[in-house]
Formats: C-alpha cells, sequence, structure tokens
C-alpha cells in the first residue's frame, strides 16, 4: 500500500516540473558526532530527502535545482540533476581583458569640413555615460576595459578622394590601409595585433552614400606599407549634420558590436528589427546631462542574451519545464528542431532603462550554417516591418515557445518570474495580478476579490502611452487601474509597431498581470468565456457549472457537487494567464478566494474544492485530492463593502487593500483587523454612514459629507459645495485604536477612483496619526480611444 | 635514382593534392592588399577549385539620415588565404559541412576551412564549405 503510493506521488510529480532548493540540515549528537540530511525543498516548502549528498556549493545558496524522483526501499528520495550546461548551439567566445582602440578622424581629399572637434568624437568614444567605451564595459560586467591605445588629435588629410576610393576595389580596405600608413608616417604609430581601429570620417565616400557605419565582423588582416597588421575595424561617416549637436553613440556601439563579432539580431524579416539589442539597430534619443549642459544623444538600450552569452558574460539558470527567477545578464533556453530559443529579462540596467517597456523577450539562436544567427523572435505574432517594440511578455502575458508555454507571473525592476510549460495554481501564488469581477456580480461575489488580493501582487506597471516611436524619455507611470468590471474598455498599454506596409500602428493590452477572475460563468463575463457553462472550458478544464444540475461538475467522471463547492483554476488562453475563482453562490467564491489566500495550493492547473473544510474533491491533473495544507492567515485589513452596493464598489475595495473581504452588515468592530477600508459612499455602505452620515459633518468632525439636497460633496466648514460629479472624500479616522480609511465617491467609478487615490498617493494620509481627509477631483486619462490611467487633483483637505 | 623519382611523384602528388592546392595552382587572385579587400583581378572563365583558408566578414549598416534609425545594409563576406590576399565570397548555395558552429570560423584566425567551388576572378562562388 505505502509503494503503491509512494508510486502514484512519484508519477504525480513527474507530471510536472521538478525543480527546487537544496537545504541541509545538520544534527549534532551529544557524542560530539553529527549528521547532515540534505533535502530539496520545494516553492510550496516541502522537504524531499535527496538519496545522495548534492554539491557542496548547491547547498543553501537559494539556486535552484532541477531534481528527479528516486524510488527506495525506504520511500521517495529524489537526486539532484547535473546543472545542465547551455547547449553547444550557442556559441561563446569570451572577450576579456584590456581591448586597446586607436582612434582617426580622416578627412577625404576633396571634403574640408572637420564636422567634430576631437574631444566631442574622443567623448562619444572613450567618454563617461554614454559612450562607446561606457556601453561596452557595463554591459560585459567589467570584464573588458577598453582602453584607448592611440588618439590621434587632430583631423588628418587622406590622400585620396572619395570618388578615388570607390574605385579601388574597396574603398573600405583603402581608406583602412591610408589611415594605417598615415599613423606609421606621420606619428610612427603601429598598431598592436588584435587591437580596434576606429576611423571617423568627414563624409561618406560616393560608394557608400546614406551608410552610417561599417565594422568588420571580428578582425581583419590589412597589409601596410609596414607589415600586415590584424585589427577589427569600424568606419565611421559623418552622415547628417544634426550628429555635431546630438551624438551618435549608437552607431559607435553598433559597429563595435560587428567588431567583437556579432551580426545583426532582428527578426527574420528584418534583421535591423531589436530595439532590446545595440546590434539591432535600434537606438533612441535622449536627452542627458552632459558638459555643454544638456546634449540630445542617440544611444542604444542594451544587449541581448544571447550575444551577451557568446561574450562569455552572460548566463543560463536552467532549460526547459520549470520555473525560473530570471534577471540581468541571465535567462532560460529551450532547445528546439530549429536552433535553441532563449528567454530573458529586459528591464533593469543603465541602457535598458531607456526602453519603452519592461519585458520578457525571446530570441532563437539558429544552428544552420549561415551568416546571421540570432534571430528576435516575435512571440505574439504581431508582424510586420518593425515589431520588436512590442513582442516581449510583460507580467500576465503567456506564448508558445519552441512548443511549450513561457509565462511571465512576477516582475520588478530587476527579475522577472518566468514559468515554462504551463503554470499550476502554485506557480501563480505571487504572481502580478489584475482583478476582474462581473458587473452584475452580486457584492459578496465581488468582495472575493479583497481575500484574491493578499495572495497576488496588484500589477502597476509603467506605462508610456504618450510616445512618439523611437523617442522617448523615460518611463512613466499614470496612477494605472489593477482592478476592473467585467465589461470595462481599458488598456493599460498602448504599444506601437510598424506594419508591412510602412503605417505605424497600434497594440493595445487590455490587462498587465496574471487576471484574476472572479465569480462564476454566470455573473462574470470573463469568467463565462473561459469556463463557460455545460462543457468543459479553454485548455480542457474539465470542471464546469452545469446548470441543469445545479451544480460543478467533472467532466472526466461526470460527479456533480451542487452546494458548498467552488473551482479555482489556471488557465492560460492566447497571449495571457487567467486565474478563475468561482463558486456555485457568492459565499463559496468569497471562500474560494480565501482558500487561495490561506492555504497551500498544490502544483495542479485546477482543483474543486469544499469551501466549508477546503478539502480538496477534485483536482486536473487528478492526485492532489485530500486535505489542504492551510497555515492560514494574519490580517491586517478588511475592506467592508455595502452588502447591496454596485459591484464597483466592491472593484473598488480590492483596489484599496488585500485582506478580509467583508459585507457591511458583517461588520463586528472588535474583530476587525488594525486597518479598515469602508469603501463605497453612505447611501451604499452603513459602515461608512457610520462615520460620514450625508448632510452633515461625520467621525472627530470630518467636514466633508454628502449633501442630498444638492447632490454633491460639501466642505461643512464653509458651506462651500465642493463638487457634484467626479470627484471624491478619502479620510483616515482613529477610532477605539483602529485605522477606519474611508473611500467614497458621487458615485461607483468616483469611489474606485478614491481607492486608487489611496493605492498611488495614499501614503501621507494612511501614515498620519490623526484624523485627516481629503476632497480630490479625478479624470481618466485616454489616449487614441484607450483608457490608460487616471489624473488627480486636491480640491479640499482637512485638518 | 629511384629515391629521385619517389622525391618527384611525391612533389607531384603534393601539388595536385586538391586539399592541399594553393592559390597559384588554380589561377589565384594576383593582388595581396588587404584581408577585407576585393582583389581587383580581370574577370576569367569560371574554374572549380579548392581552396584552404579563412572566412571574413564586414557589415554596411545604413541609417535614414533624419531619424539616426538604421534602416538596412548588408554583410559582405570574404575568403582570405591568410597572407593578405582575399576574394569575395558568395555562399549562397553552398552546402556546409563544418563541426561547429559557423560563426566560429569567421571570428578565429585559428580555424581554416576548405572551400571548394567555382572562382571567376571576382567572387569564390561557394559549393562546400568544410573542416
Amino acid at each position: 500500500m505505502t509503494k503503491a503510493l509512494f508510486v502514484l506521488l512519484a508519477l504525480g510529480w513527474l507530471v510536472f516540473a521538478f525543480s527546487g532548493y537544496v537545504v541541509g540540515r545538520d544534527v549534532l549528537f551529544v557524542n560530539g558526532s553529527s549528521v547532515t540530511y540534505f533535502f530539496l525543498r520545494l516553492d510550496n516548502g516541502t522537504l524531499i530527502p535527496l538519496v545522495e549528498p548534492p554539491p557542496a556549493y548547491l547547498v543553501g545558496t537559494g539556486e535552484r535545482v532541477e531534481a528527479e524522483l528516486v524510488y527506495t526501499e525506504v520511500g521517495v528520495g529524489a537526486r539532484v540533476l547535473a546543472p545542465r550546461e547551455p547547449t553547444q548551439a550557442i556559441p561563446r567566445q569570451p572577450v576579456s581583458g584590456p581591448l586597446l582602440v586607436t582612434l582617426v578622424a580622416a578627412k577625404l581629399a576633396d571634403v574640408s569640413a572637420e564636422p567634430y572637434n576631437m574631444s566631442y568624437v574622443h567623448d562619444v568614444l572613450f567618454g563617461p555615460f554614454p559612450s562607446m567605451r561606457h556601453f561596452w564595459e557595463y554591459m560585459l560586467g567589467g570584464a573588458v576595459i577598453i582602453r584607448p591605445y592611440y588618439i590621434h588629435w587632430r583631423w588628418l588629410t587622406l590622400p585620396r578622394t572619395g570618388a578615388q576610393y570607390c574605385n579601388t576595389s574597396s574603398a573600405f580596405g583603402s581608406i583602412t590601409i591610408d589611415v594605417l600608413n598615415a599613423l606609421y608616417n606621420t606619428a610612427g604609430v603601429r598598431l598592436p595585433d588584435r587591437s580596434y581601429l576606429v576611423i571617423v570620417l568627414n563624409a561618406p565616400p560616393p560608394c557608400y552614400s546614406s551608410a552610417a557605419g561599417i565594422g568588420t565582423v571580428g578582425f581583419g588582416v590589412f597589409a601596410a606599407t609596414y607589415g600586415t597588421v590584424r585589427v577589427a575595424v569600424t568606419q565611421y561617416y559623418h552622415y547628417a549634420d544634426w550628429l555635431t549637436r546630438e551624438p551618435d553613440v549608437t552607431v559607435f556601439v553598433h559597429e563595435f558590436g560587428h567588431n567583437l563579432g556579432l551580426l545583426h539580431p532582428g527578426t527574420l524579416a528584418n534583421e535591423y528589427d531589436n530595439v532590446w539589442d545595440a546590434v539591432g539597430g535600434s537606438g533612441v534619443f535622449v536627452r542627458l546631462s552632459s558638459w555643454l549642459g544638456t546634449t540630445r544623444y542617440y544611444i542604444p538600450r542594451g544587449l541581448s542574451l544571447p550575444h551577451l552569452y557568446y561574450l562569455g558574460v552572460g548566463q543560463f539558470v536552467g532549460s526547459g519545464a520549470g520555473s525560473w527567477l530570471v534577471g540581468p545578464r541571465s535567462g532560460v533556453y529551450l532547445s528546439a528542431s530549429d536552433g535553441v530559443y532563449t528567454v530573458e529579462y529586459k528591464c533593469g540596467g543603465v541602457y535598458e532603462q531607456f526602453l519603452d517597456w519592461c519585458g520578457v523577450v525571446v530570441h532563437r539562436v539558429s544552428s544552420s550554417a549561415s551568416g546571421r544567427w540570432v534571430f528576435f523572435h516575435t512571440v505574439l505574432n504581431v508582424t510586420g516591418r518593425f515589431v520588436s517594440p512590442v513582442n516581449f511578455l510583460d507580467v500576465g502575458q503567456s506564448a508558445w515557445v519552441a512548443g511549450q508555454r513561457v509565462s511571465v507571473l512576477w516582475r520588478n525592476s530587476t527579475h522577472a518570474r518566468v514559468v515554462v510549460g504551463l503554470p499550476t495554481l502554485a506557480d501563480v501564488v505571487g504572481a502580478n495580478a489584475t482583478f476582474v469581477v462581473g458587473s452584475r456580480a452580486a457584492t459578496i461575489d465581488s468582495v472575493a476579490a479583497v481575500y484574491a488580493r493578499t495572495v497576488f501582487s496588484p500589477t502597476a506597471t509603467f506605462t508610456l502611452p504618450v510616445f512618439q516611436l523611437g523617442i522617448s524619455n523615460s518611463r512613466t507611470l499614470f496612477n494605472p487601474l489593477f482592478a476592473y468590471l467585467d465589461d470595462e474598455q481599458w488598456q493599460t498599454q498602448v504599444r506601437y509597431y510598424v506594419d508591412s506596409a510602412g503605417t505605424r500602428r497600434l497594440y493595445p493590452v487590455r490587462y498587465l498581470g496574471v487576471v484574476v477572475s472572479v465569480g462564476g460563468p454566470l455573473a462574470n463575463s470573463l469568467t463565462r468565456a473561459l469556463n463557460p457553462p455545460d462543457r468543459p472550458g479553454a485548455g480542457g478544464l474539465p470542471f464546469y457549472y452545469d446548470t441543469a444540475a445545479g451544480g460543478i461538475r467533472d467532466a472526466r467522471t461526470g460527479q456533480v457537487w451542487r452546494s458548498r463547492a467552488a473551482v479555482v483554476a489556471v488557465v492560460p488562453n492566447g497571449s495571457r494567464v487567467y486565474v478563475l475563482v468561482w463558486g456555485i453562490d457568492g459565499e463559496d467564491t468569497r471562500r474560494a478566494a480565501r482558500w487561495l489566500a490561506e492555504c497551500v495550493p498544490p502544483r495542479a492547473y485546477a482543483v474543486v474544492i469544499n469551501t466549508t473544510d477546503f478539502r480538496v474533491l477534485a483536482s486536473w491533473p487528478s492526485g492532489f485530492e485530500g486535505a489542504s495544507v492551510c497555515p492560514g492567515a494574519v490580517y491586517t485589513a478588511a475592506a467592508v463593502v455595502g452588502a447591496n452596493a454596485a459591484s464597483i464598489d466592491a472593484v473598488g475595495a480590492a483596489m484599496a487593500a488585500g485582506g478580509l473581504g467583508l459585507l457591511d452588515s458583517e461588520v463586528v468592530f472588535d474583530r476587525l483587523p488594525p486597518y479598515v477600508f469602508s469603501v463605497g459612499g453612505p447611501l451604499a455602505n452603513s459602515f461608512t454612514r457610520l462615520y460620514n452620515p450625508p448632510d452633515r459633518p461625520g467621525f472627530g468632525g470630518l467636514p466633508f459629507y454628502y449633501s442630498t439636497s444638492r447632490g454633491g460633496i460639501v466642505d461643512g466648514r464653509t458651506g462651500a459645495l465642493l463638487c457634484t460629479s467626479n470627484c471624491f472624500v478619502v479620510a483616515k479616522l482613529v477610532d477605539r485604536g483602529k485605522a477606519v480609511v474611508l473611500a467614497w465617491g458621487i458615485g461607483g467609478h468616483d469611489t474606485r477612483a478614491a481607492t486608487a487615490y489611496l493605492y498611488h498617493h495614499g501614503r501621507s494620509l494612511l501614515d498620519s496619526r490623526s484624523n485627516v481627509a481629503r476632497v480630490v477631483s479625478w479624470s481618466y486619462l485616454s489616449q487614441d480611444g484607450y483608457r490608460y490611467g487616471l489624473n488627480f487633483t486636491t480640491l479640499a483637505t482637512w485638518p | 635514382m629511384a629515391v629521385v623519382v619517389a622525391l618527384v611523384v611525391a612533389a607531384v602528388w603534393l601539388v595536385s593534392a586538391p586539399l592541399e592546392s594553393t592559390p597559384h595552382t588554380q589561377q589565384p587572385p594576383q593582388t595581396t592588399d588587404t584581408t577585407t579587400q576585393q582583389t581587383n583581378t580581370t574577370p576569367q572563365q569560371p574554374v572549380e577549385v579548392t581552396w584552404r583558408g579563412y572566412i571574413y566578414a564586414r557589415v554596411v549598416d545604413f541609417v535614414d539620415p533624419t531619424s539616426g534609425q538604421m534602416i538596412g545594409g548588408y554583410t559582405e563576406w570574404f575568403f582570405g588565404f591568410g597572407n593578405g590576399t582575399t576574394v569575395r565570397l558568395d555562399f549562397t548555395n553552398a552546402t556546409f559541412r563544418l563541426r561547429d558552429h559557423f560563426l566560429v570560423y569567421y571570428m578565429s584566425e585559428e580555424r581554416p576551412v576548405y572551400v571548394r567551388g567555382v572562382w571567376n576572378g571576382t567572387v569564390l562562388k561557394a559549393l562546400e564549405i568544410y573542416d
């Protein structure tokens, strides 16, 4: 029996990615001896004994390892698998140490202009940020030092005209040789073997018109008068007069990338289409401080992981299925028949800060023998002329890569959590999330979102809606929302790309983060779309509401639960990950969210739970049935919503706080946690009415109240009508040792705006030790017909 | 006498061995200016050759002079003999039989390749590249 159970367990585990962390426990005996036990700690805290000692360097480091289950005479154990070596299909030729660079500014014999002074050229090449030197030293993590070997501090006049160079078999080669010879003849300089030569020309020769730069890929051999020289050469051409004011750092960085061996990593269709990699060909104008005051630079925005790996600094934290934390210069790779796919997160970093968005991007490294070998992979299948700016995964987004689901569940400014394979309930805990409730749902359904919010991190990311392609200075946060009604049309990101016809187009993103859809298919249209009644849901989800039977049915077994049951499911669909939380009735929905908040979810895609005792009645896939592990939760906050309020009031509650989700009729003051958010106005929420009744000042002299006769918010100190629409009251009142925070507006959208204000700007109010209140007007921010944020103006404050 | 004959036979064999053939045996480029410089030879009757040498590349990048955005470009490939002499290389229709990733070869002076192809005095059209 025991063996069978273990085998079943093993089979269940093996269905999923099996990875965790190696931990050790040392037991010291009284006789002075000791024994050390090693375990594999899973994400949910489960410890599985290791059947053999792991490599010492893995113990207690927090480095994720992969393991396999091993059946032994004494039970099931785990064996750590050797870290996978990055595939040989990704070549690697590390570069390190000093790279010697010679800089020459040269004039064609027939062009007298000297468009730059040498300080300008020197700074673009060797100066502090932003410069070619800084970029490569920074990107390569200090592995290289770019040192000026020789700088020719005056313009060198070449012996031939542009046309004459073009009449040679290679203008590039002839210019290079003339420069090499001139350096030797005029300054006695011989370039060291395997050094770098940057030639800044005052104009492109006619045969290179409209060229900005040419770079050798790696080193070439040039026959100077004093012998052959093996150097990597960049030629930079003065291609536009604005360059004298606005240095094009990108071209210098780009050509030096070629010198280091890199080729264009754009899309399959356009090798220059990659905003995430300097050698991809795209930069951005940024006005930065400089010794001239401010200077508008054209700078690159990072380097892709295959290139970083090739140059010796990129790393892979793992490969294949699993939950991976990727950060700067690290990622995951997936092997496929057409090459190796790399998954990385671009956000933190001196140059990455100028990306329009933070995101997880995918490249394909081709093993086929041809020129280009790194290709930007279009994960969202948006094709066109210039699509790399939109083809990335932000939190909550998911795409098929090399036959596997790749989902981004969480991110901060430096790291992202990437799940390869179908994400499970255990994986989504802690994810960045957006909450959606049915507009026609009962409030008790909706207030479940407050519980759900304790499990997730709200998604409030930087957005950049007002954006001219290629011109941006910084990311901006416009007070975005993260809780919505199911019927709202809201866009949290509006990305831009250029289609095949050359037209600039929008790629709007409706939600950010894992979308937690609360409420059943009859109350929430988003839930209904993914998990419709009377048939299995998206991706084969076997649990659905059977309208004829009046309960939740398991399509695999036919079993039906008619009361005290709820579904909690992870559903990747299209390019997004959803979490569905719904019960047979509203209270079951709230209990399901509470289960999510207080229990350890299994590594299943979906479960049906008993909402009374939290037992798992059925799981998908099977094998996780039984009692839940529920450590419980200590709630520091509660959100109270009127039992008969509009659903959007409850949406606001989820914006305001994660914690206990209560109806006003359920409040027992002494059992409330220290922070109580009362959401909704005095006519909709009796708890709010206790503190802020209509038509008269409220608790502690709170002067702002709703005037039923005047239809707006009145300042009781002056009698002035402050506003009748698009405004709200936020207040913090201290009552018997608890902080009662009121958030209510004229209507439901005003109430939600009040809670958004608390989230984004409420810190000073919430930190106050005495009673405070504000009346704030607000409006939606919109562009191209899409709402993307909120604008606030304070109308009155108290005291 | 037999020794002399043997030496002569050996010498003939060495000269005629396809993998060891030198440019001079098969109408090579006549200039030796630079590695990345196209040789200035007159077109000649195409001849199949097998040369041992190195692969080089350089990239020409074009920009929109108004926006600064790179809008195109091309990569030029060269075959070099290691002595400063190079010829343009076209491997569009070539079959690759290399043990490592292609870029290992064009990034390394230590990784020569054999190119079997058609030399027309201007471009070496590779049929097969192997090591």
